[in-house]
């Protein structure tokens, strides 16, 4: 049978099945440097196409399992042995600096995304969306709403160094009660559960972000140092099926 | 030598260890996982001293950002091998680079060519347990996901290296993937 025609079109990403072959060519990593840059700008928003790439890291670990291991010499493992020591101890206190890069693709993506011009959707369905920011206004993660209000999902921007044994913590404050929801990532994804009783004003809630360190208890009235805070925005035109 | 699968629940269990920062679990997840990621390593670099360089960063990477783990998202196995082969791409970027830069005692990429830890690389590579589903796929289908995947080869790299037009490269990739998935997925 012979193949069919040549293809030289870049991926529509407003069709889906298209999205999902675009997902392939993302983990491959053969997409162009604009439709990459197109996908991420997706990506960061959609539940839909993280599970889209992370189906396709599964599919295509069959490559990684096709090689046969090679035991790595014994050596090795003293060198790490060594490294881990002082590296837990290590860490610079650089804080909160992000590189301008960050930002401007952050920005990049953003509008990427609201550009794309998807169905509107009613505003009590809209995603929400917030955006964790340094003392440099630079984003350091986006925390984003489930749409039945049950869950966030933060995707990392660019993690803040912190001194050893500190961590960020996502806190959210309706009225005058507080609930503790969850520690920030260093890096890629993470979907933390809401409490049952924020749900229905969760898009009312206030964001508060403290530094505390990593065994501290969730207690609001022992929290750390207040690093940023503020409101949920509607993101009316997200095409988010989360 | 024999190397067993490793358990994806004791893996995940190891990582929320890591995660406490214990050594020990760092221990024995190398244990588990080194061969499997030393041979993903291999596949990419072709040069076993830069590979084990790599190799100690992948672990330090794992050690560092285990509490970045999830497991609603990535199998343990999946979650390291996308760190390993991203750092082992990186690094063979750094290393066109600085070769493009003049260096002259870089790694030596030569796809090409055939030197000595080419040689050993593929005799360790020559898998004898290759997926049906990737026996399924078309020979030119195989070679161009194989070469982005392990080689970080683009679709221009590509159409020049198999001296192909880009949109028939470009056929062959989605219509590779979209096998590998049709095969692949009753599976997972």
């Amino acid at each position: 049978m012979s193949e069919p025609r040549n293809i030289v079109e870049p991926y529509d990403l407003t069709d889906p099945e298209s999205r999902h072959q675009a997902a392939g060519e993302y983990v491959l990593n053969t997409l162009t440097s604009r439709e990459k840059a197109s996908f991420e700008a997706l990506l960061a928003f959609s539940h839909d196409l993280q599970a889209d790439v992370q189906q396709w890291r599964e599919h295509l670990q069959v490559l990684d399992r096709s090689l046969t291991p090679v035991a790595p010499p014994a050596k090795l493992w003293k060198q790490i042995e060594q490294q881990i020591q002082p590296a837990r101890k290590g860490f610079g206190l650089k804080f909160w600096q992000l590189s301008s890069m960050v930002s401007f693709s952050f920005a990049l993506a953003l509008t990427s995304v609201l550009l794309l011009k998807p169905p509107m959707l009613n505003s009590d369905m809209a995603d929400h969306l917030y955006v964790v920011n340094t003392p440099e206004h630079k984003p350091a993660w986006l925390v984003n709403t489930s749409m039945d209000r049950s869950h966030l999902m933060i995707q990392t921007v660019k993690p803040a160094e912190l001194p050893d044994g500190k961590i960020c913590k996502l806190w959210l404050k309706v009225g005058d009660k507080y609930a503790m929801i969850g520690t920030l990532p260093h890096s890629g994804l993470i979907k933390f559960d809401v409490p049952q009783w924020i749900q229905s004003d969760l898009v009312q809630a206030q964001i508060i972000i403290s530094i505390d360190s990593i065994n501290s208890d969730n207690n609001p009235d022992d929290m750390g140092p207040v690093v940023d805070k503020g409101d949920f925005m509607p993101l009316e035109g997200s095409i988010r099926r989360f | 030598m024999k190397f067993e699968t490793p358990d994806p629940n004791q893996l995940q269990q190891l990582l929320k260890r890591c995660q406490q920062q214990e050594p020990k679990a760092l221990k024995a997840l190398y244990k588990a996982t080194s061969s499997h990621l030393f041979a993903v390593l291999l596949r990419i670099l072709r040069n076993e001293s830069h590979a084990e360089d790599c190799l100690q960063q992948v672990y330090l990477k794992v050690w560092n950002s285990a509490g970045q783990y999830n497991a609603d998202i990535a199998r343990p196995m999946t979650w390291m091998n996308t760190i390993a082969r991203n750092q082992a791409l990186d690094w063979l970027r750094r290393y066109k680079n600085d070769r493009l830069n003049d260096s002259d005692d870089v790694l030596v990429y030569q796809p090409d060519s055939k030197s000595q830890t080419d040689t050993i690389a593929e005799q360790w590579q020559t898998s004898t347990q290759v997926h049906k589903c990737l026996q399924e796929l078309k020979d030119t289908q195989r070679q161009c996901i194989e070469l982005a995947y392990f080689e970080g080869y683009s679709h221009h790299e590509l159409s020049e290296r198999l001296e192909q037009p880009l949109g028939t490269v470009k056929t062959w990739i989605r219509r590779g993937l979209e096998r590998l998935k049709s095969c692949l997925s009753p599976a997972i």
